[in-house]
């Protein structure tokens, strides 16, 4: 390495002090002693750099007021104790100033030779690209990921820190969407660092972001990549070009895994994409993501040692596995983009979804269904594709899940009240791609603007109802395509949020939502027969009720049992709005249970189950 | 460094637990710090087969035999769930990979399985769950066996703190320097 030679050029000429310390004085008193002030050594300032302040020895009373000549250079400012501070802006040669300090005691003078010169260390202009090892998976996606296909992709929207050799951060920028960065740098030797982080500071009408990768086994340190720390070379150019290495080394991860953060990142990136293009000052509330190679999904839960049970998000944070010949999901993008898009329900829109396993030929409760749906379909959305693919096992050698959104009507039990199928026809309605049931290509924008609002206030539980209802009323003249669509997944036309015409289970006569009226009550069958124990996510589980509040006043709701033995146990949670949290639970043990609440005029929803999960018993709601 | 010995006590424990039990190595100088439990029941799950798993095992001494119950839980009535249990430690020794099968179409949705393991070492060692429906995908999920002393914290790296006092884990980034 060459190092860079700095010039500085002197605007100067060394000129002979015109004063000196010690000296005149007037009108002195006899309780205070006149000042006595030394020259100041020579002050070399450097032009837009603040000066160290320049203060005068005095070994009189303190100087209550000062005057100096000639002018100080613009930027340097004289205080009444004679020192002088600021930050110089015009170049100025050696010039000998004098200050003169007075009291009530006298005066006296001092001298300083100052000069304020060009900081003229040339600038190299220090570029480069960064990229990520990004690991495929094998051709045709069945057999997991394949490792001897790596291939290099730019690291976007990543902060970018330039450090100089004491450890100074010195300039900061972003990667653009080529994964280049440029800087002006000053200096002699110097690293680049990319910091696996996504940052837009907030301002007002535009957007703004704030995604970092860290590390939840290590201090919840945010994961960066570095290069060496070296000289900017003798020419006014410099190239700098960082890769983050897989660490993959044959047969198993032999060294640090550097670009799995970056592959995290890169996601996140392609997201957010997405949404600022439908929404430019979309606001994203800051994430972490949390991602570690002792990430297993075991079956409990300390992330602190990295057992997190599964690639998910609890509604502050992400959480992506990374133990190796377990599970690893740092190059399964649709699994980040799925989780991803949790996020994005939860913080844009609302998620209704109460989690548990589940799997694409379930009959799920109709709130998760549409939230995984949800999930697959953004998973794919953001990523452009629609397989959606889930690698794991020895070597990640293995595809453990594999879903095409493209084949609609072709899965296993299609229906409103499965995942695969929301799946599906939220993927249809986004992607140009025209399949057997879908002549609808809307793209992501009119999606957001749904989700946004539509969807995040929809009286009703979120589910596929809601959706394809706000779709139809925004889209009016597509009302024969989007019951196509839903007719490929085994789906009559769909015209209300609430369902109208279903039921909650196959072989049930409750309606999917018991619609009541003040003074009213309704009565529904319970139907476990396809409920596992501890599986309350399934349809059926919990039984639905709307209601509207003609004026504000306070209720009662109370849910009994009509016929049957046993403890049945009923609960019931009643919300309101755009919010997921309930307004009011009643969770007590017994065969009755009830709410008496305050309720604001406005139509209420309410799920209600019933813990034994025994079949065929009668129970009654009421409003009063 | 073969260091974990896990025995598959029961292979195809349908649903009396019983059976499990009766297969207990007997210990009578054991000493069993704790006894871990945990459930993926209720949890938060990215998409796979709806299959649930809750365990426990116990926290031993180096060298002693812990016992592990294991429970898998599904819904699914159609198919045949098949499992692959297997330590993930690539030091482990005396670990045979085991392959179970249960018919879900019997009414049955609860599936005990009883382990045996040991280790000489102390840490968190994990077996591997691979769980798979034909057709319906499948889920890989783990147990942890705690041996002997188990520090709060996982050996990592040093982190650094940024000019800006950030916290950064910083990795060797591949350069090419023009």
């Amino acid at each position: 390495m060459i190092f860079k030679k700095s010039f500085y050029f002197l605007f100067s000429t060394i000129l002979v002090f015109t004063a000196c310390g010690g000296g005149g004085s007037s009108k002195k008193t006899e309780s205070t002693t006149a000042p006595i002030l030394s020259n100041h050594s020579a002050v070399i300032a450097t032009n837009s750099v603040a000066i160290s302040t320049i203060s005068f020895a005095n070994a009189g009373d303190a100087v209550t007021s000062c005057s100096v000549t000639p002018a100080l250079p613009k930027g340097l400012s004289l205080r009444s104790n004679c020192s002088i501070s600021g930050t110089p802006t015009v170049n100025q040669s050696v010039t000998t100033y004098t200050v003169k300090g007075s009291n009530a005691g006298g005066s006296d003078r001092a001298t300083v030779n100052l000069s304020v010169v060009e900081d003229t260390e040339s600038e190299v202009t220090l570029s480069g690209k960064v990229t990520y090892d990004s690991v495929p998976f094998a051709s045709g996606g069945l057999s997991g990921l394949d490792y001897n296909n790596i291939v290099k992709k730019p690291v976007r929207g990543a902060v970018v820190e330039i450090v100089d050799d004491s450890g100074k951060t010195v300039g900061t920028t972003s990667t653009d969407a080529n994964g280049n960065y440029s800087f002006k740098v000053k200096g002699t030797k110097v690293k680049v660092r990319v910091l696996a982080q996504l940052y837009k500071k907030v301002s007002n009408g535009k957007s703004s972001w704030d995604f970092q990768v860290k590390d939840n086994t290590n201090n919840e340190a945010l994961y960066g990549m570095e290069g060496a720390l070296a000289s900017l070379g003798s020419k006014s150019t410099q190239t700098r070009n960082l890769n983050a290495s897989s660490g993959w080394g044959g047969n198993s991860y032999t060294s640090t895994r550097v670009a799995a953060p970056f592959s995290i990142l890169d996601v996140i990136y392609k997201a957010v994409q997405k949404i600022t293009i439908a929404q430019s000052d979309a606001k994203f509330a800051p994430l972490n993501i949390f991602w570690s190679k002792n990430n297993i999904s075991s079956a409990s839960e300390n992330a602190a040692i990295g057992q997190i049970i599964t690639s998910h998000y609890d509604g502050t944070a992400l959480y992506i596995l990374g133990k190796e010949n377990s599970d690893t999901d740092e190059y399964d993008t649709v699994i980040i983009g799925h989780e991803w898009g949790h996020y994005y329900e939860a913080t844009f829109s609302r998620s209704d979804s109460i989690g548990g396993m589940h799997s694409g030929g379930d009959e799920l409760d109709i709130r998760i269904a549409f939230g995984e749906g949800f999930g697959n379909a953004m998973g794919c959305i953001i990523n452009d594709t629609p397989l959606y693919l889930d690698s794991s096992g020895a070597a990640q050698g293995t595809t453990g899940v594999m879903m095409d959104l493209e084949n609609g009507g072709t899965g296993t039990n299609p229906g409103w009240y499965s995942e695969l199928s929301i799946s599906r026809i939220l993927y249809d309605v986004y992607d140009n791609h025209n399949d057997v049931g879908d002549i609808i290509s809307f793209g992501f924008t009119p999606l957001h603007k749904l989700f946004i609002d539509a969807e995040k206030n929809t009286p009703a539980f979120t589910s596929i109802f809601t959706f394809i209802t706000a779709l139809k009323n925004e889209n009016p003249g597509n009302n024969a395509a989007i019951d196509a669509l839903t007719l490929n997944e085994s789906i009559a036309p769909i015209n209300d949020i609430y369902g109208t015409g279903r039921v909650n289970r196959v072989g049930n006569a409750n309606p999917l939502y018991s619609i009541l009226s003040v003074g009213n009550s309704a009565d529904f069958v319970t139907n476990y027969s396809a409920v596992a124990s501890s599986q309350g996510n399934k349809l059926g589980a919990y039984n639905f009720v709307s209601f509207t509040i003609p004026s504000a006043g306070t209720y009662t709701i109370e849910v009994s049992q009509l016929g049957g033995g046993g403890t049945p146990d009923p609960d019931m949670f009643l919300y309101y709005g755009s919010s997921n949290q309930p307004v009011a639970v009643a969770e007590a043990y017994g065969e009755t249970d009830s709410i008496t609440e305050f309720l604001e005029a406005g139509t209420y929803r309410m799920a209600v189950i019933v813990y034994d999960q025994s079949s065929g018993e009668t129970f009654r709601v009421t409003l009063n | 460094m073969k260091t974990l010995k896990i025995i598959l006590a029961s292979t195809l424990l349908m649903s009396v637990s019983a059976m499990a039990m009766t297969s207990k190595v007997k210990e009578p100088s054991k000493k069993v710090y704790s006894v871990l439990e945990g459930t993926t029941v209720n949890q938060i799950a990215k998409p796979g087969i709806a299959v649930d798993l809750s365990y426990k095992s116990e926290h031993v001494a180096v060298g002693e035999t812990s016992d592990i119950n294991i429970t898998l839980h599904t819904g699914i009535k159609e198919g045949i769930l098949k499992v692959n249990i297997k330590a993930l430690e690539d030091d482990l020794s005396g670990m045979e990979e085991q392959n179970l099968e249960f018919d879900l179409t019997k009414g049955e949705n609860s599936f005990p399985i009883n382990l045996q393991a040991s280790s000489s070492l102390d840490g968190i060692h994990y077996i591997n769950f691979t769980l798979l429906i034909e057709g319906k995908g499948s889920r890989v999920l783990a147990v942890p066996v705690n041996v002997g002393n188990i520090t709060s914290k996982i050996e990592n790296k040093a982190t650094k703190t940024t000019s800006k006092g950030v916290s950064i884990s910083v990795s060797s980034a591949d350069e090419e320097i023009k």
